[in-house]
């Protein structure tokens, strides 16, 4: 079976008077535990009580491997999985069972700071590739047997282990039960990365947004948990899904929970400001410039009017080839190599800014608008969400070019449509404001006070214990 | 079954009420004392809300369309409500062609009015399959939006500097009948009697003992609303300048001015006017498919939205061939003769019919 494959160890020795044999992966197993836990003790063991002689693969087991997870199996098809998934298989001659010593080790990354949601505020640890260390990351901030793991393998070839997280009792049984349908009806042949299971189990296949939420940070899971999501660990990535997700989470970043309630709050609705700016600025400013020039005060009409003069092309023209040029510049931002990214950065700068304003392509209002919106994608927190945004905008230009704001108006009307629609693991994507729910809204467009939060949110479940003592308010006198 | 809870019922009635009555203004007939005249037409027009709702509970988990075939027999009945999907078709019609009116007027001076109809007319189709529920969810949370924007405008008119008390001095000057006939038929029938058409929606509220309670403090809301938005444009035009406003509204906002900077709010506020319309469209849409679904008896009402569309495309077009006439059957000719028939004399005579068989069937179960 594995025959042409150039890691796999066959390492036979004796024990006692038997012959046997150990299996592994080389690379997938730590041999210093291998030489120290397996191979001396086997060795040995004869010296030791050289009249007993083994009469079952168990007494191996319970007196002779130091090692503290090994089982035992009589299938074939065990003995392949396990080696496959990185475990030593002992077989002895003339005994059916074979024994599985769990001594993995492969090279892995520490736990680095998440680069794709930093904080300024907060634990800095993120996940990694290694499932068990990202299982134990979470479990360090849950000191609860209520907190529950249950572990699948899914991919056809790669079997991929991933793990279902969720604290009993708050989380939804329903909603457990929904996402183990659902992964289980997977049957694709490898799972890369979490991307392939969130687009597997999506409620809306088409939605242009993201229905499951995912992150790199474990402070955000377990708060999530806290709240009744579930969450999905899959091995070999450092992000990890949380199930269901709702509009107004893509506003919040668990930075706004370790501040000072005040200052979230505002940098909350900072962030729905920006949203809308993100979302509409360009569409605005080609709908006014083009059809509604009465609207803007007469001496900055002037000013822009001036400004314009030189411009050969219409206004959705120019905004079309400027947020073009800026969404360019950012993707090679991304991919290019460092060293290079810098000259990009500069060479960018020049040609979307000054040189193309002297060279009277487009206008500087123009340049101020495109560097405005390109800032306010950035203050959302998730990234997969802010490239939503990024991809609504330009139907929204497509409809100021030509209706001006009563398009702009009717594409934000389709918008909402679309947005109540979508649904994620059952749970309305607008909620807790569609439908409404008054008790929910103290975590959504203000961050209410931990001591003013005592109810969990309903709208994920209906295990809504209170969250925090009742007048936990602090005062002097208390 | 889709449902919709109680407070999503509230934001549905109030911005149904508001709708196209904010756009022409309401009452523009009794002058100074318009304000006055809509208060009355609110008390009045609770009065038709408290009958309706006596139909509905006499005719419990039934429609509008369902209580004609259910009182006066299958031969009687079913001519009788086949009116009201036709009524609802009309008025669709008729708010579409005010929008065509108001945005080439207001904001969009050089755009075919089919294309701002047909595009208009688009999202709503999109809306009325999404189905009611998110029909609900969106107006629960413009709504509140939408009292703001207005709560906001009129304040900034009072820094403005043109409101003049004086204009609407002195209160009922010009005696009692002139502001009658600003309430009779017009101010009764338009905004409140129009709530009929929501009893194609009071059985899928999940709580339907409070549909009363709310949908009464709904007419009180936006009786309020529209009594407050009417006085200032007294206050601000005075009465004979108001006469000859068209979109009294949208005027008004035209004449905020606040330190050379917050100017021209105009299109914002045409905006919330279509937006109003929107809301308004959207729901006859649907009470319009949905009275037809369940006359035809069909299971689904996905093959009549397109033809429903389609209909209320070619009336909202063909209406009127000019502003002036739209507004003269809007205001003479329509609300006498289509509203005060059907839905005022019409649930009269079924209230009479139903509240006499009742009394029948009780002796004779004795």
């Amino acid at each position: 079976m594995f025959e042409k494959s150039s890691d796999i160890v066959y390492r036979e020795l004796h024990i006692g008077n038997k012959k046997g044999m150990l299996i592994f992966l080389d690379g997938l197993v730590n041999q210093q535990l291998m030489d120290s836990d397996v191979l001396k003790p086997l060795l040995n063991w004869d010296e030791q009580e050289l009249n007993a002689g083994i009469t079952s693969i168990k007494q191996l087991l319970e007196r002779v491997v130091t090692t503290a997870d090994v089982t035992s199996s009589q299938k074939l098809q065990d003995v392949t999985d396990h080696i496959l998934s990185g475990n030593t298989v002992l077989l002895i001659d003339k005994m059916p069972d074979a024994l599985f010593i769990s001594i993995k080790g492969w090279e892995k990354r520490a736990i680095e700071q998440p680069e794709s949601e930093v904080v300024v505020r907060g634990p800095r640890d993120g996940f990694t590739e290694n499932l068990r260390t990202n299982t134990s990351l979470i479990r360090r901030r849950l000191k609860t047997p209520r907190l529950k793991m249950e572990q699948k393998k899914v991919g056809r070839l790669s079997k991929t282990d991933l793990v279902i997280t969720y604290i009993e009792g708050i989380a939804e049984d329903s909603l457990v039960q929904e996402i183990h349908e659902r992964i289980d009806r997977i049957d694709i042949d490898a799972i890369l990365e979490s991307g392939y299971i969130e687009e597997l189990i999506d409620d809306n296949p088409f939605s242009v947004f993201p229905l499951v939420g995912h992150t790199e940070r474990p402070d955000k899971v377990v708060g999530s948990l806290l709240e009744g999501s579930v969450g999905i660990i899959i091995d070999n990535t450092p992000f990890c899904l949380i199930a269901p997700q709702t509009f107004f989470q893509l506003i919040q970043s668990p930075e706004d929970y370790y501040q000072r309630y005040i200052t979230s709050s505002f940098i909350r609705m900072l962030r729905y400001l920006f949203l809308i700016i993100s979302l509409l600025l360009p569409s605005l400013y080609v709908a006014v410039t083009t059809f509604h020039q009465e609207m803007l005060p007469t001496s900055l009409l002037l000013s822009l009017a001036v400004a314009r003069e030189a411009t050969p092309f219409p206004a959705l023209i120019e905004a079309l080839i400027m947020e073009v040029a800026f969404e360019g510049l950012r993707e090679a931002g991304v991919r290019l190599p460092r060293a290079v990214g810098s000259a990009v950065s500069i060479v960018g700068a020049l040609v979307i800014g000054q040189a193309a304003v002297d060279a009277g392509i487009v206008s500087s209002p123009m340049v101020i608008i495109v560097a405005t919106t390109g800032i306010a994608s950035f203050i959302i927190p998730g990234y997969e969400q802010a490239n939503t945004i990024r991809i609504l905008r330009f139907p929204m230009m497509f409809l100021a070019g030509f209706m001006g704001l009563y398009g702009v108006f009717l594409g934000v009307i389709t918008l909402q449509i679309y947005i109540l629609r979508l649904r994620s693991f059952g749970v309305p994507y607008f909620s807790p404001v569609a439908p409404l729910d008054t008790t929910n809204l103290k975590d959504i467009f203000v961050r209410a006070p931990w001591w003013a939060m005592n109810k969990r949110p309903g709208y994920l479940g209906k295990n809504k214990a209170n969250r925090i003592k009742h007048n936990s308010r602090p005062g002097p006198n208390q | 079954m889709e449902r919709i809870s109680v407070y999503q019922l509230f934001t549905i009635t109030v911005f149904f009420q508001l709708g196209s009555s904010v756009i022409f203004g309401f009452a523009s007939s009794a002058g100074r004392d318009a304000w006055l005249a809509i208060l009355i037409s609110t008390a009045l027009g609770i009065m038709l809300i408290l009958m309706y709702i006596a139909l509905m509970k006499m005719n419990p988990s039934l429609t509008v369309v369902e209580w004609f075939p259910a009182q006066l027999g299958k031969w009687i009945g079913m001519p009788i409500a086949w009116l009201y999907p036709l009524l609802f078709l009309y008025v669709a019609g008729r708010i579409l062609a005010d929008v065509k009116s108001i945005i080439p007027v207001t904001i969009l001076p050089q755009t075919p009015s089919w294309f701002i109809v047909l595009s208009l007319l688009l999202v709503v189709l999109y809306g009325v399959s999404s189905g009611i529920e998110v029909i609900a969810r969106l107006t629960e949370y413009l709504l509140p939006m939408v009292l703001i924007i207005f709560m906001i405008e009129v304040i900034l008119l009072f820094f403005s500097d043109v409101v003049n008390i004086n204009y609407i001095l002195p209160v009922v000057g010009q005696g009692w009948g002139k502001i009658w006939t600003a309430v009779w038929p017009t101010g009764i029938t338009q905004t409140f009697a129009e709530t009929l058409t929501l009893a194609m929606i009071w059985p899928l509220v999940k709580e339907t003992e409070k549909v009363m309670k709310v949908t009464i403090i709904a007419a009180i809301v936006s009786g309020i609303t529209i009594a407050i938005l009417s006085l200032m444009q007294s206050l601000v035009f005075g009465e004979s300048i108001l006469e000859r406003t068209l979109f009294p509204v949208y005027t008004l906002m035209q004449q905020i001015s606040i330190a050379d900077f917050l100017d021209n709010l105009d299109a914002i506020v045409s905006l919330v006017m279509v937006l109003t319309a929107f809301a308004k469209l959207t729901l006859y849409f649907f009470a319009a498919v949905r009275s037809m679904q369940l006359l035809l008896n069909l299971s689904s009402s996905r093959y009549l939205i397109l033809p429903v569309a389609i209909i209320t495309y070619m009336l909202g077009m063909t209406m009127s061939t000019n502003l002036s006439e739209h507004i003269y059957v809007g205001i003479h000719i329509f609300p006498l003769h289509l509203w005060v028939p059907l839905l005022i004399v019409l649930p009269f005579l079924l209230l009479v019919v139903t509240v006499i068989r009742r009394i029948f069937t009780k002796v004779s179960s004795k």
